[in-house]
C-alpha cells in the first residue's frame, strides 16, 4: 500500500466518522445559524427523541407531544440566530421543549377552568373534562401500575419541583444538565429534588394508606 | 401495625423507583417530514448547502 492510499483511505475513514456522529456544538451551530437544511435535518434526527420523550412525559399525550415536538424545532430554527451560545446545543433545545410543554399545559388547565365556569353558569351541559389515557412505551410491563401511581404523584407537585424531578427520570438528566436546562445552580436543583421526593413520599404514604 | 407500615414504607420506595430504566418514548416516523411542511407553510426553510445545490442542478443538468 503506497502513501497516497493510505492517506486516502484516513480521509475517508474521517469523513464516515463525521458523518455518523453529530458535528461538534459549535460547528452545528454555525451551520444552523447559516440556514443550512442538511444540518438541521441532522440536528432533528439526534435530539427527536429526547425532545419528543420530555413533551410525552409532561403532556402525556401521543399526538400533542409530537405536535409540541415539531414546534419546539420550528422554534430552535427561527430562533437560532438569538442563540447567544452561553449553555449546550442540548440544553437550550430541552429547555424550548419544556418551556412549550409546560405552555400547552398552563392553556389546557385555562380552557378545563373556563369549561367549568361556563358548567356552572349553566350554559352548557357538562364540563370539558380530558383524563389523558397515558401508557408510557418505555415502562416495562410489571412497572406499569407502580408507574401510573408515581406518574399521577408527580403532575401534583409544584412545578419546579415537577420539571426537574422529569427531567431526572425521564431523561436522565444529571443535577448540573437539569441546572442549565432550568437557569439555576446546581444546590438549588438538588434542593427542588429533595423536595420533590419528600412531597412525592407523602403523596404516595397516603395512597397506599388509604 | 409496624408490619403495615414497613410494607407500605416498601411499596412507596418501590413506586419512587418505578420509572428507573425506563426507555424513551419516540415520535411517529418521518418527522423531519412533517416539520419541513410546517416550516415551508408557515415561511421559508433552511436553504441547500451550496454542495448540494449544485449536485443538484448538476444532475438535473444531466438528465
Amino acid at each position: 500500500m503506497n502513501d497516497a492510499f493510505i492517506k486516502l483511505k484516513m480521509i475517508n475513514l474521517t469523513v464516515k466518522h463525521y458523518d455518523t456522529m453529530l458535528k461538534a456544538d459549535h460547528i452545528l451551530i454555525r451551520e444552523l445559524k447559516n440556514r443550512d437544511e442538511e444540518a438541521f435535518r441532522q440536528m432533528v434526527d439526534h435530539f427527536e427523541d429526547r425532545v419528543f420523550n420530555t413533551c410525552f412525559s409532561f403532556v402525556k399525550n401521543a399526538d400533542d407531544a409530537d405536535d409540541l415536538t415539531q414546534e419546539t424545532f420550528i422554534e430552535v430554527y427561527h430562533s437560532i440566530q438569538k442563540f447567544r451560545e452561553d449553555s449546550r446545543l442540548s440544553t437550550w433545545i430541552y429547555r424550548i421543549a419544556v418551556n412549550k410543554s409546560l405552555e400547552f399545559l398552563r392553556k389546557n388547565k385555562r380552557k378545563k377552568r373556563w369549561g367549568l365556569i361556563v358548567w356552572l353558569t349553566g350554559a352548557e351541559t357538562e364540563p370539558e373534562v380530558q383524563i389523558p389515557d397515558f401508557n408510557h412505551p418505555g415502562i416495562i410491563a410489571e412497572k406499569k401500575e407502580q408507574a401510573g401511581i408515581l406518574l399521577a404523584a408527580i403532575d401534583k407537585l409544584p412545578e419546579n419541583q415537577k420539571i426537574a424531578f422529569t427531567l431526572h427520570k425521564m431523561e436522565d438528566l444529571s443535577y448540573e444538565e437539569i441546572a442549565e436546562v432550568m437557569s439555576k445552580t446546581v444546590s438549588s436543583v438538588e434542593s427542588l429534588m429533595h423536595r420533590a421526593k419528600n412531597n412525592l413520599r407523602e403523596q404516595l404514604t397516603d395512597y397506599y394508606n388509604s | 401495625m409496624k408490619n403495615r407500615d414497613k410494607h407500605i414504607e416498601k411499596k412507596v420506595e418501590q413506586t419512587l423507583h418505578a420509572l428507573d430504566g425506563m426507555e424513551r418514548a419516540r415520535p411517529k416516523p418521518f418527522l423531519y417530514t412533517r416539520i419541513k411542511a410546517r416550516l415551508e407553510k408557515g415561511a421559508e426553510m433552511p436553504q441547500q448547502t451550496s454542495y448540494s445545490f449544485s449536485l443538484f442542478s448538476s444532475v438535473q443538468y444531466l438528465s
